[in-house]
């Protein structure tokens, strides 16, 4: 009996542990900006996120001063009128990864999920409910998506001048690659 | 009357290439800029630990020169390659995105655990304080 209830503990340390936390510090995000007189692209290699996957629970940070762009002027723009960046240095998501239990037994398969939380920019919160694809690589667990969010929406003001510059729906690609923690 | 328009045309020509240039010229280094403040990684990190919405009053946007011992040197293409100096805690560190070429950083021989002197545009914390666009002070 004793030796039973040994190798059954022996098992069990046998058995892979998974981390339970997973984070970044590199992420990536890009927006365009289609709009009939330009096209606008701007990236961001240092979003901040956290994956619980015990809770679901995923969480982003990014500083919008981080976003680089081609041209001067349009990062100018971008900072001081359209996200007042030195008011609002960062835009946030908080929110939960549904049915997270893929992710947990999972090896190396591809899984669309969805991902519901608020998402604050430029100082408004709204919920959104976005698909993700979620790769779980060995101890890596990789995510990316793409959504569009119209600028409207967070009180992000587009001078009629530049209307024809600037599209009223941004798209968003998210690009991540957690560790454990 | 024909030499008005002529100046005029000329003005109008010289209007549109400045216009065509102030448009389509890139951001501008950080190189020839003064730093507004100069501090140490531990220094920034306190700061920024301490009270988030004050040290962002203090550094977010401004040049800042910050002196620290390299933790990791982060390779990568374009504006991505990263020296990460050591601020005295585990989880938060100063992360400062290179303007230089990963290949130049490495003529330059640093390494992990020498100082050195970096200046950039301080753009907040998220997980670690991020400072922008650095290059070498020599």
């Amino acid at each position: 009996m004793k030796a039973f209830g040994f190798c059954l503990l022996i098992a069990v340390c046998a058995l892979p542990v998974k981390a339970q936390k997973y984070f970044t510090r590199d992420g990536q995000i890009t927006f365009t900006s289609e709009a009939p007189m330009e096209k606008i692209e701007a990236d961001n290699n240092k979003v901040s996120s956290v994956i619980d996957l015990e809770t679901g629970d995923i969480e982003f940070a990014v500083l919008i001063k981080s976003f680089h762009f081609e041209k001067a002027l349009m990062e100018e723009h971008f900072n001081e009128n359209y996200l007042e960046s030195s008011k609002y240095p960062k835009a946030t998501f908080k929110g939960k990864i549904e049915n997270v239990s893929a992710l947990k037994a999972s090896t190396s398969a591809k899984h669309a999920l969805n991902v519901s939380g608020d998402l604050t920019i430029h100082g408004v919160t709204k919920p959104v409910t976005i698909e993700a694809q979620f790769i779980v690589d060995k101890q890596m667990i990789l995510a990316s998506t793409t959504f569009a969010v119209l600028v409207a929406d967070y009180d992000i003001e587009i001078p009629k001048v530049v209307r024809d510059n600037v599209s009223k729906e941004v798209e968003i690609t998210v690009d991540m690659q957690y560790k454990p923690l | 009357m024909k030499r008005v328009l002529g100046i005029l045309l000329v003005l109008a020509i010289a209007g549109g290439g400045l216009a065509y240039y102030l448009y389509n010229k890139p951001v501008e280094s950080v190189g020839s800029k003064k730093p507004v403040h100069t501090v140490s990684s531990e220094e920034l990190l306190a700061a920024y630990s301490e009270n988030e919405a004050t040290a962002n009053e203090k550094y977010l946007g401004k040049v800042i020169a910050v002196k620290g011992n390299i933790l990791e040197i982060v390779p990568g293409e374009g504006l991505e390659m990263q020296v990460i100096l050591d601020a005295g805690d585990l989880m938060s560190r100063i992360s400062c995105v290179m303007e230089e070429d990963y290949e130049s950083f490495l003529e330059r021989k640093l390494k992990k655990g020498d100082a050195v002197t970096l200046k950039g545009i301080c753009t907040g914390m998220a997980m670690d304080v991020v400072v922008d666009r650095c290059v070498v002070v020599e």
